[in-house]
């Protein structure tokens, strides 16, 4: 079960302002499917408005596999100044 | 002072080669998007709203189609009607309906300069004079221009179909706030309770332009057919090749998109303006069409930078920590949505450690031109508010303002606003450096005050695609999809020819267009050297291994047993030990040892890692008139390392200079009436190179371990920290904090007789 700790503004307009939850998906792609149950209408736009971090490293592969441990951050995607990523992810 | 040092390591990156594109650019055979031709071609001239909102009743362009001349004329009735939805845009992302609606108002105009109809005729002067015989019934509606007053309840409305989003619940009325975000950790209030010392203030900055000196402008040539040709300068061909397809509803391989030698960009040329209008008087008169606007159309209808308005509360311990931080800021985000606050939301402390914080950011919608990235889009503005007021908190506290920075500076490790960890980022090292610099030392005149400040900024990795092809004679061709905004053509060489271990001089490097290479992101984010040279350093490395491949054959031993040397491929073991085929032999009989040799990557780039400036600033300001004098300017920054030290000091200084400029001098001048009376670089006050010193731009080099050559994004930063520099230097000049910019002489010698 992946934790994944939600972006304030998108949690406040997608996931009921929550700050967390945690998800059985075994990679990305399945969770943004998961969270568009939550919050519908996420999944057209996470892929122009969110980025993911797992375990503290931004990831550009949606299919790279998510294991039961894995700490997700869902991000707003800004094309320059969103953040660094401390390794590479792929 | 400048040049870095310990170079030893490499025979290319970190050398001062002839720029590729330099002798086409000073002889003006470089061809720019205004430059641009085609047989047949007609000339476009663009109707403008000379309304900041207004309803439009009726176009009637009957006289206009009648005139002598005249091609074609359209409206946004000719564009097709598009469900909204989100699309990438550039940097960030926008409703398809908006960016339509950018290029061409249908139903209302939403500032003035709007665009509301288009002629293609012979001349250009036939084009105008049709634009004369359009007849526009416009209902003129209230407008707005300030942020602050578009917030209030009874503000007009610029959109009835906007609700604002990163609120819950959604809002049952449509209102001006695009946006809103928001963080928080820890007990601000506790915090600021328990500080040593509280400073508080409010802090405004106006929108201004890029100032690129090249206008848009723009070919398009539709076939009968359905396939289109686009000639046109742009921060990335591919944006516009998808942003034109969709507002068109149009397949994207219908549309080749040719880039044009781009004069300034700075992140203002990241979407479209006139493409797809070009597009459409180019089919209804089965001609090409050319559009280019004039300055004033610049100035009037593209988007600037945001302005905005800052109230916060900073709170620090007696040693200077930083223990709480509450920061609201408003960004004026113009006639549409598309700017995200968040990147204000995650620079306004990206540089520093605060324990208790609360942000919130509103995108506030006004009847001004529809805002864009400008480097570093969303941070300079905070970083002013926040650098002015730890200026504030260093003399409250009697501290040296650089300790004040260094005990609160983010190191690696620690963890970035969006909670993940930095990795091996820079910002103490350049605080250290400015320090140590003998500018921070040096004694002041009368009348002169010295400012500091910091910055931060994310950068970018993203999507890029390189080929590399081996030439018969042994020559390197590279090609990206990347415009040479910053002189990416000179980095791509130096890191191809460190790569493959040959001359720079054997290297040439193409920007290829959007149907003769894979797909490239935009150039900006500070994202070129380091995400398209990791494709181009790919691409390198597939080559050698082809060529050692191929050697091997012929020497009948295995690859690991072939050397790659400054080209040459050299036999390890067996009977050939020793023996050496230059590179030139084994390109001229490619064609019988495999084919041709090249090779296409294609990256999404991670592992990019932020940018961190320190700016010091002396400032003269005369008390007679107010007016402020740069007299000594200093901008340090880490650049990771640095490629071409050239190119990353002029990105140093310019952003430098640009950043002056928004301190002192530029500013969108309105009337009651909603119109623009400065719409020209007379009247908008740019800074030229006798209004300044020499800006001493000082690299620090903290290698990125996430790039071969350890690139870190150089582009952007440098235009964060100059707005509190010089405001901050002035505020010390004068005695008294200024904390709305720009700093224009009235403004200045008003605050120093102020009380």
């Amino acid at each position: 079960m992946a934790r994944v700790l939600l972006d304030r503004s998108l949690a406040a307009e997608f996931f009921g302002s929550r700050d967390a939850v945690t998800l059985a998906a075994n990679s990305l792609v399945a969770l943004v499917e998961q969270l568009d149950g939550i919050g519908p209408g996420f999944a057209e736009i996470a892929q122009v408005r969110a980025a993911f971090a797992v375990d503290g490293v931004i990831v550009a592969d949606w299919t790279v596999p998510l294991t039961a441990d894995s700490e997700v951050y869902l991000l707003p995607r800004i094309g320059g100044g969103q953040g660094a990523a401390p390794h590479m992810a792929m | 002072m400048n040049a870095p040092e310990s170079k030893t390591a490499f025979r290319h990156v970190g050398t001062r080669p002839v720029r590729p594109d330099g002798i086409d650019k000073v002889t003006g055979k470089a061809v720019y998007g205004p430059d641009f031709t085609v047989a047949g071609m007609l000339h476009g001239a663009i109707l403008r709203s000379p309304h900041p909102h207004a309803r439009i009743r009726a176009i009637d362009t009957r006289k206009a189609e009648a005139l002598p001349g005249v091609k074609a004329v359209i409206t946004g009735a000719d564009f097709p009607d598009l469900q909204s939805v989100l699309v990438a845009a550039g940097e960030s992302s926008s409703d398809i309906v908006h960016l339509s609606r950018t290029c061409m108002a249908h139903g209302k105009v939403l500032f003035e300069g709007h665009p509301l109809a288009a002629v293609a005729a012979t001349s250009q002067a036939i084009a105008r004079a049709a634009l004369d015989l359009i007849a526009v019934d416009y209902e003129v509606l209230p407008h707005v221009l300030d942020p602050e007053e578009a917030m209030r309840t009874d503000a007009p409305v610029l959109h009835d179909d906007l609700f604002t989003k990163g609120v819950n619940p959604k809002p049952a009325a449509a209102s001006n706030a695009a946006m809103r975000v928001e963080t928080d950790r820890g007990d601000v209030e506790a915090a600021l309770a328990g500080a040593a010392a509280v400073v508080s203030g409010r802090y405004s900055t106006q929108p201004v332009h890029q100032g690129y000196i090249e206008p848009h402008a723009a070919v398009a040539s539709w076939n009968m057919d359905g396939q289109a040709q686009i000639w046109a300068s742009s921060q990335g061909h591919f944006s516009i090749r998808a942003l034109t397809a969709q507002i068109l509803a149009i397949s994207i391989a219908d549309i080749r998109v040719m880039p044009l030698e781009i004069g300034g960009g700075f992140g203002g040329k990241t979407g479209v303006y006139l493409e797809p209008v070009a597009m459409l008087l180019s089919r209804k008169s089965g001609h090409p069409v050319r559009l280019a606007m004039s300055r004033a159309e610049v100035f009037q209808a593209t988007g600037p930078a945001p302005g905005s308005v800052v109230n916060l509360r900073i709170g620090a311990a007696a040693d200077g920590t930083l223990v709480g931080a509450d920061i609201d800021f408003l960004f004026n985000a113009g006639a549409f949505p598309g700017l995200s606050a968040h990147s204000g939301l995650v620079c306004a402390l990206g540089h520093y450690n605060v324990a208790n914080v609360k942000i919130v950011g509103h995108e506030v919608l006004c009847n001004r031109p529809a805002s864009k990235a400008y480097r570093a889009p969303g941070s300079p503005q905070v970083a002013f508010a926040v650098e002015s007021a730890l200026d504030e908190l260093a003399l409250k506290l009697g501290m040296d303002p650089i300790d004040l920075r260094l005990r609160n500076a983010v190191r690696p490790g620690d963890a970035q606003p969006t909670g993940i960890p930095f990795g091996e980022i820079g910002y103490a090292e350049c605080l250290e450096a400015a320090k140590a610099h003998p500018h921070w030392t040096a004694p002041m005149k009368a009348n002169q005050g010295r400012g500091v400040a910091g910055g931060f900024w994310g950068n970018y990795g993203g999507p890029s695609t390189a080929n590399v092809s081996l030439g018969e004679d042994g020559s390197v061709l590279v090609v990206t999809g990347s415009p040479d905004i910053g002189g990416s053509r000179a980095s791509m060489a130096i890191m191809a020819a460190e790569t493959l271990d040959l001359p720079y001089e054997q290297i040439r490097v193409t920007i290829a267009d959007t149907s003769s290479i894979g797909f490239s992101m935009v150039t900006g984010g500070s994202r070129t050297t380091f995400a398209t040279g990791k494709a181009v350093i790919d691409a390198c490395n597939q080559v050698m291994l082809t060529v050692r491949e191929r050697a091997a054959k012929q020497w009948g031993v295995g690859v690991d047993a072939v050397d790659w040397q400054s080209g040459d491929v050299v036999c390890l073991t067996g009977e050939k030990a020793g023996e050496r085929m230059p590179l030139a032999k084994m390109t001229g009989a490619a064609p019988f040892t495999g084919g041709p040799i090249s090779a296409e990557v294609a990256i999404n780039a991670t592992g990019y890692l932020p940018g961190f400036g320190v700016h010091i600033c002396d400032s003269e300001v005369d008390p007679q008139t107010g007016q402020v004098s740069i007299v000594r300017y200093t901008a340090v920054q880490d650049v990771g390392r640095a490629i071409h030290p050239d190119y990353c000091e002029g990105q140093i200084q310019g952003g430098a200079v640009q950043g002056i400029g928004w301190a002192l001098n530029e500013a969108y001048i309105y009337g009651a009436d909603g119109l623009m009376s400065n719409a020209g670089f007379l009247d908008y006050r740019v800074p030229v190179a006798s209004d300044l010193p020499m800006i001493d731009a000082v690299m620090v080099e903290k290698p990125n371990p996430n790039h071969p050559y350890g690139v870190k994004g150089v582009g952007e930063v440098s235009i964060v920290p100059p707005l509190a520099a010089v405001a901050n230097a002035v505020s010390r000049a004068v005695g008294k904090r200024l904390p709305d910019l720009p700093l224009t002489p009235e403004t200045v010698w008003a605050a120093a007789r102020a009380d």
